[in-house]
C-alpha cells in the first residue's frame, strides 16, 4: 500500500505528481480524507495555542509601567536602605572581638588539586547549616565580600568523601533569586515564592507540574535551572541554562555567573576559572566582586 | 519563527515609533518586546472600553491578550497587511470588536453597536469558539512526552525547517527522516487522544 505524507501536503510541499496522487486518494478513500482533515485542524489549533501560550507568558512578565513603576522603585529603595541598615549596624556590634575565640580557616588548595576528587576528604563532615551566621567583611580581600549567606548545596555524588570541596564551594556560592528587576507573575508566582524561601524540593515539584501543564518557555527554564542548581544538580541546571543562552540580554550577566557556578557543581573548576577571570575583569559586571571572591577562594 | 531578544524594550520602542514596518515585522515574528509594546499601546483603550462596558479587570487582561493574539495571527496568515493600517490601529479595532462581542453577550441583541471598519475580517465569536478548542489541544499536548512536545513546538511554534533542526542539533535526531518520522508519530498520538476526548467529533 502506498503511503502518503499528510504533513507535506498540509505544508504545500508536494510535487505536482505527488499532489495529484494525494488528491485522488482523498477522493477515493473517505477515511484517508478524514485523517487529513483531522491533522489539518489539530495542527492549526496547535499552532495557535502555542502562540497564545507565548503571548500570555510574555504579557504575564510585563514589567510594571507608569505610576506603578514609581511605587516599585520607591519600595525597592526603602527596602535597600533597610537591608543596608540591618547589615551594617548589627555587624558593628556582633563583630567585636571575643576573647579566646578562634576562627576556623579553610586550608588553601593547590591549583593542581582543584577537582573535587583530588581534594582530601574530611573524616568528619559537618552537617550543612540552613543559613550562615553573620561574618565580618573581608577588608583585606580585593572583592571586599563576606562569605555567602547560604551554603552551597550538597553536590550530587559528593556528599560524603569531599567536605573540603564542599567548604570551598560554600565560600563562593553567591546565588541570586529573583534576578534583578525581574518579577514573576502567575502561573510562576507561587513557585518563585518557594524558590525565594529556598524551599527547593517543593519548588521542584511545582516546576515539574508546570512543565507538564504548559509549553516550555524561558521563565520556566530559568526557574528550573536555578532550582536544580541549588539542589546540587549542576549538569541538569547547565542543560537548562544552555537553552537560555542569548535569549534575554538583560539576563546575560546573571546566566553567566550561575552557569559558572553550575560548572563548579559538576566538578569542573578548571573550566570555571577562566569564566570567573573574565567576569572579574569586566568593569561594571554585576557579579564582578563575587568573581573576585571566587578567584580568591579557588586560588 | 526563531524567537529573538535583541534590544531592550525602550530602544525597540523608539525604533518602532519611526519604523512601523519594522514593528509589524517584529510582531509577525512574535518577538516578546513587540508583544509587550503592542499590549502597552492598547492598554489605555482597553481600560477605557472595559470601564465603559462595565467589564472586570480580568476581562480587560483577557482582551489585551486576545487582541495581541489576533493581530499577530492575522499578520502571520497575511489577512492583515501593513499597507492597510498600523498594527496599533488594527489591534485597537480588534479590541473594540471584542468588547462589543462581550457586551452583546451580556445585553439584548437589539442594542446598537458600533461599526468597526478597520477589522471587518474578524469574527469574535468564531475566534472565541476556536480559542476553547485550541486551549483544549494545549492541554492534550501536555499529555505527550517531553520529546514529542519539543518536536511539535519546533515545527508549529518556532517554524523551523527539519534541516535547521538537525543542523543546529536541537533534538537527538541526526537525520531529517528520523526527525520527521518521530514527529509524525507524535502528531498521530495527539490526534488519537483528541479523538478519545471527542474533540474531533463530526470530522
Amino acid at each position: 500500500m502506498k503511503s502518503f505524507d499528510i504533513e507535506s501536503y498540509l505544508d504545500g510541499q508536494l510535487s505536482d505528481d505527488e499532489l495529484k496522487a494525494f488528491q485522488q486518494e482523498m477522493q477515493e478513500n473517505p477515511a484517508f480524507a478524514r485523517a487529513v482533515e483531522q491533522q489539518r485542524i489539530i495542527s492549526q489549533h496547535l499552532r495557535n495555542q502555542l502562540l497564545r501560550a507565548h503571548v500570555t507568558a510574555v504579557l504575564k512578565e510585563r514589567p510594571p509601567t507608569g505610576p506603578a513603576r514609581k511605587w516599585w522603585l520607591l519600595g525597592g529603595t526603602l527596602l535597600l536602605l533597610l537591608v543596608v541598615f540591618l547589615l551594617v549596624f548589627p555587624q558593628t556590634r556582633k563583630d567585636a572581638p571575643v576573647p579566646g575565640e578562634t576562627k576556623k580557616e579553610i586550608q588553601p588548595t593547590a591549583p593542581g588539586n582543584l577537582t573535587p576528587e583530588n581534594v582530601p576528604g574530611n573524616p568528619a563532615p559537618e552537617p550543612a547549616p540552613q543559613s550562615r551566621p553573620s561574618q565580618p567583611i573581608a577588608a583585606n580581600r580585593p572583592s571586599g565580600l563576606r562569605a555567602p549567606d547560604y551554603p552551597a548545596p550538597n553536590i550530587r555524588g559528593q556528599q560524603d568523601g569531599n567536605s573540603a570541596w564542599q567548604k570551598t564551594l560554600d565560600q563562593l556560592w553567591f546565588t541570586q533569586f529573583p534576578p534583578q528587576n525581574t518579577r514573576f507573575n502567575a502561573p510562576f508566582s507561587e513557585v518563585a515564592q518557594l524558590l525565594a524561601a529556598r524551599d527547593f524540593p517543593n519548588a521542584f515539584v511545582e516546576l515539574e507540574i508546570l512543565e507538564q501543564q504548559q509549553a516550555q518557555n524561558d521563565t520556566l527554564r530559568l526557574l528550573k535551572a536555578y532550582c536544580l542548581l541549588e539542589m546540587g544538580e549542576g549538569a541538569e541546571a547547565l542543560r537548562y541554562y544552555d537553552q537560555l543562552e542569548g535569549r534575554e540580554p538583560q539576563w546575560n550577566a546573571y546566566l553567566e555567573w550561575h552557569r559558572t557556578l553550575g560548572l563548579l557543581a559538576t566538578g569542573e573548576p578548571k573550566k570555571a576559572l577562566p569564566k570567573f577571570r573574565k567576569m572579574a575583569n569586566t568593569p561594571g559586571h554585576p557579579f564582578q566582586k563575587q568573581s573576585l571572591r571566587a578567584l580568591e577562594v579557588l586560588k | 519563527m526563531t524567537l529573538r531578544f535583541s534590544l531592550p524594550l525602550k530602544k525597540e520602542e523608539q525604533k518602532w515609533s519611526t519604523d512601523k514596518q519594522a514593528f509589524y515585522d517584529a510582531l509577525g515574528r512574535a518577538e516578546p518586546a513587540a508583544i509587550r509594546a503592542l499590549a502597552g499601546k492598547i492598554a489605555y483603550d482597553v481600560k477605557q472600553a472595559t470601564q465603559h462596558a462595565a467589564l472586570s479587570a480580568e476581562d480587560a487582561e483577557e482582551l489585551v491578550n486576545d487582541a495581541v493574539m489576533i493581530t499577530i495571527t492575522n499578520i502571520q496568515n497575511q489577512s492583515f497587511l501593513y499597507s492597510d493600517f498600523s498594527p496599533v490601529a488594527y489591534a485597537k479595532g480588534v479590541v473594540r470588536k471584542l468588547v462589543a462581542n462581550k457586551v452583546r453577550s451580556k445585553k439584548p441583541r437589539h442594542e446598537a453597536l458600533e461599526d468597526f471598519e478597520t477589522t471587518s475580517d474578524i469574527n469574535p465569536e468564531a475566534y472565541l469558539n476556536n480559542k476553547e478548542l485550541e486551549q483544549l489541544v494545549g492541554k492534550l499536548l501536555g499529555k505527550l512526552e517531553e520529546n514529542c512536545r519539543q518536536l511539535l513546538r519546533l515545527k508549529y511554534f518556532e517554524n523551523l525547517r527539519d534541516k535547521e533542526i538537525v543542523e543546529q542539533n536541537l533534538t537527538s535526531y541526526s537525520s531529517t527522516t528520523s526527525l520527521k518520522s518521530k514527529r509524525n508519530q507524535c502528531m498521530n498520538k495527539l490526534i488519537e487522544i483528541a479523538n478519545e476526548t471527542g474533540l474531533l467529533d463530526g470530522i
